[in-house]
């Protein structure tokens, strides 16, 4: 039977007619009953409970995995309000999809990491094709958890990771992430994809640098306090307007770092992009979501528009030509919330998306979340990314 | 532009060194450039943002008119600009109040928004006071009430939780200046609050707000003109239909008049024939049956005259028959003059007027008495005869002023009827068939009514138009006269002023209907003398 997957969204503002909305939706585009596997992302408008509670009661209480996002995607509809959600449900003999869950991120990602690994590790099998994360966005520390993840698994091959960070509508004050009946925040829900398929996919970012090379002089971790020996906010300043910087989300929805790309990707583009979730004004000081050395140079970059719709072209391009001729069954979009409505207007939005599906498949069942940030390999190697979409096909 | 550009000043000659630091401060300056243009560049988004925003209110408030335009329903306008407040203007709840016209309080009409159970049921049950001191600025003219989140002034927090709105804003929809009919009432609940449209104060939303308000009491406006022409024209059309049915109702009931008008006249007249014929046949019919009884004795007289006269045996033998002849002749004229004789008693029934003595009747003795005498008749007549008897008394049916001997007839022939028909489908259906017959009685108050039915085969059309005429039967020739139904219809119509109908259905029952007035009608016996 190979596998049937669908995708139903719902904006009604009540969450249990939201949720098994969705759900209906979801199960009758896929022309099935009852699903073995179900993705959930949604806005954080919604009572998370009652939202989550009729979506299991729709499916069956079918296996789940999903979180919250500044926004979801279902198939050409993308929406940014606090009200929206997109179901996905996957009912497959070929495919199958293992979740877990780990808390306690800010504390510690990488034991957060070794949890996940410790819950699947016994899942892993020679046809394991990747794995599909969300984890807070703001508080995930991507390196240390896919260290935690990676020695504990000691897997002898390189195992993918592919996600995003969950979001809030640019709150920055709690995301959620859902693991069957489970809601967390702070934490991370992960699902191990397995069978006799393949997956391709592309990441691309679009900014471009403003101005010149900058240095980091001080900073902890991944905290910033000094560039070029003055305070990192005093520095923000000079790229924002009056008082700007008080409105915090605004700011780094306009303005992100840049870092020189490591070698290894050189092909891919010769910057990786961060945000800055989270400022300390006592401290004086920003977090981003990887670790950043002492001398580390960067650029400051903003988005641009038409680096955006070329690089979502690209990527159509890379996986229609990783395809083939086969149809993909179903697509993964985790894309940045600051490349959704706080660069395009809705009908370039739409129209941007529409053109990336007409490319890889028009009927494919499509689902996405607007995140805190992206995860998706490059050159064989992990890496966590701002300001980037990244698309995942399984075919 | 690329970083590697820039090396330091010392590593180059002195040429050079005023060189680079042209290419620096040109660096400098193209880079604070960038970010003047980045900076703008973020506000002008904004502005367009902004912009757009207000263009989809703008048009989604057009798309709600055109919507409003399209029914004049009362219900789907108020849900229509509840969904407006919360899908497109971002609140999380909507509440509209309708003030009691007999009442100074204003109840909830429409609720809309994510309530958990108990709240709503806690909400539908609201009931605001015309009165209350949160409202009293909208009788003093203001346009709107709004509870901001810091509010403090005790009137306005106190209907947070009434409503179950932390932030609201209230505005008149409706009626006059000062004295608004309908509330509507938009907000959030604090921990809603961040996701929703906040309520702040001269915020775009309440223009927004406040330009639904408009459009939607120019809808319920509408509306409601058009539901009471609506009314006004359903109520004349309500009378007209009325005014109909009396027409045809009365004219039913003149039809049903004039028809049975028809019949009696019919009847008198052919009554008044028949008698006069009956007349003129009975003395001949007289002199037959009594010359012919007469004839027969003369006959044996005759024998015993021949007996000693000298005749041959064969001769004795030959004036023997035709003696034994002639005799059974005559006893065939007797007998069927008997019958004529009859007959013409019947047909002079039908020209008497009805007058004798009327006198209190208990019905329900009547009936069974009836019924009882029928039925010992039928037993007699036929061997084998067989029906079960059911009784259906009123005990209320009481007394009638009647010519009893009269009706007893009229249930006679009835009942017998009845017998007749269910002993032909006895014949016709078999074992299966239990024959049965009941009688049954009814106070109608000032009249009573008596019902004979049967489960024979019923009437077919037919026989069903004229089984009241004269002589009209379906028995076969020497059984009936034909003569039971016109007279029953004489007696009931004619000498009582009552009724008589039949309800029948073929093949399933036959019942026929008299209704008696319980006292006579002066003068109406006399009017067919
Ligand atoms: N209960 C009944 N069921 C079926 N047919 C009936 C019934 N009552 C009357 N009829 C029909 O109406 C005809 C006329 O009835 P009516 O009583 O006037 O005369 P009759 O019964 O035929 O003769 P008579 O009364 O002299 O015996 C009947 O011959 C019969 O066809
Ligand atoms: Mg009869």
């Amino acid at each position: 039977m190979g596998t049937n997957a669908g995708v139903g969204m719902s904006h009604h503002r009540n969450p249990k007619v939201a949720g098994r909305e969705a759900a209906e939706r979801a199960l009758a585009a896929a022309g099935i009953d009852r699903p073995d596997f179900v993705f959930m992302f949604a806005s954080v408008g919604y009572e998370q409970r009652a939202l989550l509670d009729a979506v299991r009661a729709a499916t069956g209480s079918a296996p789940l995995a999903g979180g919250s996002g500044g926004g979801v995607i279902a198939g050409v509809e993308a929406d940014e309000s606090n009200f929206s959600v997109a179901v996905m449900t996957i009912s497959s003999d070929e495919l199958s999809f293992k979740n877990a869950i780990a808390s306690g991120l800010k504390t510690d990602s990488e034991a957060a990491g070794r949890t996940i690994a410790q819950n699947l590790a016994c899942e892993v099998q020679p046809d394991t094709l990747g794995l599909i994360m969300l984890g807070d966005g703001l508080t995930l520390n991507f390196d240390r958890f896919a260290a935690g993840l990676k020695s504990e698994l000691q897997l002898d091959r390189h195992l993918p990771l592919f996600g995003g960070t969950s979001a809030d509508n640019m709150e920055f004050k709690q995301t959620y992430q859902y693991c069957d009946d489970q809601i967390t925040s702070d934490g991370v829900v992960c699902v191990l994809l397995s069978g006799s398929a393949r997956l391709a996919w592309s990441v691309n970012h679009g900014c471009l640098p403003i101005g010149g090379e900058r240095k980091v002089t001080r900073c902890s971790g991944n905290v910033i306090y000094e560039i070029d020996g003055m305070p990192v906010l005093d520095v923000l300043k000079e790229y924002l307007v009056g008082d700007e910087i008080d409105n915090w989300s605004k700011a780094v929805l306009s303005l992100c770092m840049a870092f020189k790309a490591p070698e290894q990707i050189k092909g891919y583009d010769d910057y990786l992009i961060r945000f800055m979730p989270t400022k300390d004004d006592k401290a004086g000081s920003i977090t981003i979501p990887t670790e950043v050395e002492e001398g580390t140079s960067i650029w400051m970059s903003r988005r641009d528009h038409e680096k955006i719709s070329a690089g979502v072209e690209r990527i159509g391009e890379e996986i229609k030509s990783t395809l083939g001729n086969s149809a993909a069954k179903m697509v993964f979009q985790f894309d940045c919330i600051g490349r959704g409505k706080a660069v395009f207007r809705d009908q370039q939005k739409s129209q941007i998306l529409e053109k990336l599906q007409q490319k890889i498949g028009p009927t494919v069942p499509w689902i996405g979340l607007y995140t805190y940030g992206e995860i998706g390999p490059i050159g064989g190697h992990d890496y966590f990314h701002n300001y980037t979409a990244v698309v995942l096909a399984v075919y | 532009m690329s970083s590697t550009a820039i090396t330091p000043a010392s590593h180059g000659k002195t040429g050079s060194v005023s060189e680079i630091d042209r290419l620096r401060i040109e660096n400098q300056r193209l880079s604070d450039e960038v970010k003047r243009l980045v900076t703008t560049e973020v506000q002008l988004y904004e502005v367009q943002e902004h912009l757009d925003g207000q263009m989809s209110a703008y048009r989604q408030l057009y798309e709600l008119g055109k919507k409003f335009n399209s029914t004049v329903d009362l219900t789907t306008i108020l849900q229509l600009a509840a969904q407006f407040v919360l899908y497109e203007l971002n609140f999380e709840r909507c509440l509209f109040l309708l003030k009691q016209s007999d009442a100074n309080i204003f109840s909830i009409e429409t609720i809309d928004g994510y309530y958990d159970d108990a709240e709503s049921t806690s909400i539908a049950k609201l009931i605001l006071p015309t009165a209350s001191l949160a409202l009293a600025p909208l009788y003093a003219g203001v346009d709107r009430v709004l509870c901001l989140p810091d509010c403090r002034r005790s009137e306005l927090t106190s209907l947070r939780r009434l409503i179950g709105m932390d932030e609201y804003v209230v505005l008149p929809l409706g009626g006059e200046p000062k004295n608004p009919i309908r509330l509507l009432v938009a907000g959030n609940t604090a921990g809603q609050a961040p996701y929703q449209c906040r309520v702040v104060q001269d915020g775009e939303a309440l223009l927004g707000l406040a330009n639904l308000v408009s459009q939607t009491s120019t809808a319920i406006n509408n509306a409601s003109f058009y539901q009471a022409l609506e009314w006004e024209r359903e109520s004349l059309e309500e009378k007209v239909r009325e005014r109909t049915r009396e027409l045809s109702r009365s004219l039913d009931e003149l039809r049903t008049a004039q028809d049975r008008l028809i019949q009696t006249e019919k009847l008198a007249s052919l009554g008044q024939l028949t008698a006069g014929i009956a007349h003129e046949i009975k003395n001949p019919l007289n002199f037959i049956n009594n010359f012919s009884a007469l004839s027969a004795e003369l006959v044996d007289e005759l024998g015993e005259v021949l007996k000693p006269a000298p005749l041959n045996d064969l001769m004795r033998q030959e004036t023997d028959e035709i003696a034994k002849l002639l005799k059974g002749n005559l006893e065939k004229v007797v007998q069927h003059g008997k019958r004529a004789d009859s007959i013409v008693r019947n047909m002079l029934m039908h020209s008497r007027d009805g007058s004798g003595e009327r006198r209190a009747v208990d019905i329900n003795t009547l009936v069974g008495e009836s019924l009882n005498l029928a039925y010992h008749g039928a037993r007699v007549e036929k061997q084998g005869f067989q029906i079960r008897l059911e009784k259906d008394f009123d005990p209320a049916a009481g007394e009638a002023e009647l010519l009893s001997q009269e009706i007893t007839r009229v249930l006679l022939n009835l009942i017998s009827n009845g017998f007749y028909a269910a002993m032909k489908r006895k014949a016709e259906d078999g074992v299966a068939y239990e024959p049965a017959i009941t009688a049954a009685t009814r106070s109608l108050g000032d009249s009573v009514e008596i019902r004979i039915r049967d489960n024979g085969a019923g009437i077919p059309p037919e026989v069903r138009e004229k089984m009241f005429n004269p002589f009209f039967t379906t028995k076969p020739p020497g059984e009936g006269t034909g003569l039971g139904l016109s007279l029953s219809f004489d007696i009931v119509v004619k000498q009582h002023a009552g009724l008589i109908e039949v309800d029948t259905q073929l093949g399933k029952f036959t019942e026929f209907r008299v209704v008696l007035p319980r006292s006579a009608p002066a003068g109406k016996a006399e009017a067919h003398t």
